[in-house]
């Protein structure tokens, strides 16, 4: 994820819908992707993206600038992610098309097929684990936060961080 | 340390270099005498680089185009239940929320009836001390000692 300069913050704040957008583009990736990886399902995952940047917008305005934006978008999309994750684990809708939207993307070369089948069986495999494990792994592997920083996002001490990556890593590497 | 101790700290800590250098000097020290935890390391680390060749997906462009439709239409009038729902949905899941919103309901009930309740003790003291009071003053009247002074007063007539 791109770093947001401050000013930018400020004039979204002040509802400047164009600096919004250019805080959009530099943090969509981000956003969907981790709710991909949470959710393993697009219009899911698409929806949890409007709905944080919604939310952005609209607490914009309450936004302490001494704190970080990064750490407070971090623990906005995961918290939607894994909301919208246990709501649909009680409504119990089958729904996987993971699959669909890279098959979407741009046709692989043939040395990229490899790669490709490989992260695809990795997403199904990380499917069967719960939540919070995926949102830990996704941020640590993908975003590369430390400990402290996922503890911060997910608001949960350390020691949970730290068990959360081992059950997650241990079922990884059993399946 | 045994295998045991330093396969937990493989797929934690030491993977995620949040580890001082002693440990990690005991734990590399261990890894070139014990095949099977030097399996396990490499097993750590190439998961951890197939997890993150995963590329930055972006979304659909009309997920911005939702957004700005959003954020842009007239606001409604301001609801102040929607908007605490709103604001608490950022940090609690709504499981949460539902018990958050049955205990006040909860905690306001009892405030409630603690307020009528000393209040209709405080009516019932006050009436007594004023009984109290008219039946003291009559006895007086009957013995003579306030000379018909008294005059009952409206309320109780």
């Amino acid at each position: 994820m791109k770093d947001i300069p401050l000013e930018l913050i400020q004039r979204a704040a002040d509802k400047d819908i164009q600096a919004f957008e250019e805080i959009y583009k530099g943090c969509c990736g981000f956003v969907y992707s981790v709710a991909l990886k949470i959710l393993n399902n697009n219009q899911d995952a698409q929806d949890v993206t409007q709905d944080v940047f919604v939310k952005l917008y609209n607490s914009l305005k309450g936004f302490n600038f001494k704190s970080s934006f990064k750490t407070w978008l971090y623990r906005i999309t995961a918290n939607s992610a894994i909301n919208a994750y246990n709501k649909r684990k009680r409504e119990t809708i089958p729904r996987v098309d993971f699959e669909a939207i890279k098959d979407t993307l741009a046709a692989p070369e043939k040395q990229d097929y490899l790669k490709q089948e490989n992260e695809k069986k990795l997403d199904s495999m990380m499917d069967i684990l719960p939540a919070q494990q995926k949102a830990c792994l996704t941020l640590r592997e993908i975003q590369g936060l430390s400990y402290q920083e996922i503890a911060r996002a997910l608001k949960v001490n350390k020691n949970s961080v730290r068990t959360w990556l081992r059950r997650a890593r241990k079922t990884l590497i059993d399946n | 340390m045994d295998c045991k101790e330093i396969r937990k700290l493989l797929i934690s800590d030491y993977a995620d270099n949040e580890i001082g250098l002693k440990t990690k000097q005991i734990i590399q020290g261990h890894l070139s005498n014990c095949p099977a935890c030097r399996e396990l390391e490499q097993k750590v680390a190439s998961l951890s680089n197939k997890l993150k060749e995963a590329k930055e997906i972006l979304p659909a462009e009309e997920v911005w185009q939702k957004i700005r439709a959003e954020i842009t239409q007239p606001q409604e009038a301001f609801n102040l239940l929607d908007w605490l729902k709103d604001k608490l949905s950022l940090f609690i899941p709504p499981k949460r929320l539902a018990y958050a919103y049955a205990a006040s309901a909860i905690m306001i009930l009892f405030v409630f009836l603690f307020i009528t309740q000393t209040r209709g003790n405080r009516e019932k003291t006050v009436e007594n001390y004023i009984i109290e009071q008219v039946e003291f003053m009559d006895s007086l009247d009957a013995a003579g000692i306030t000379n018909g002074l008294y005059i009952e007063p409206d309320i109780f007539s």
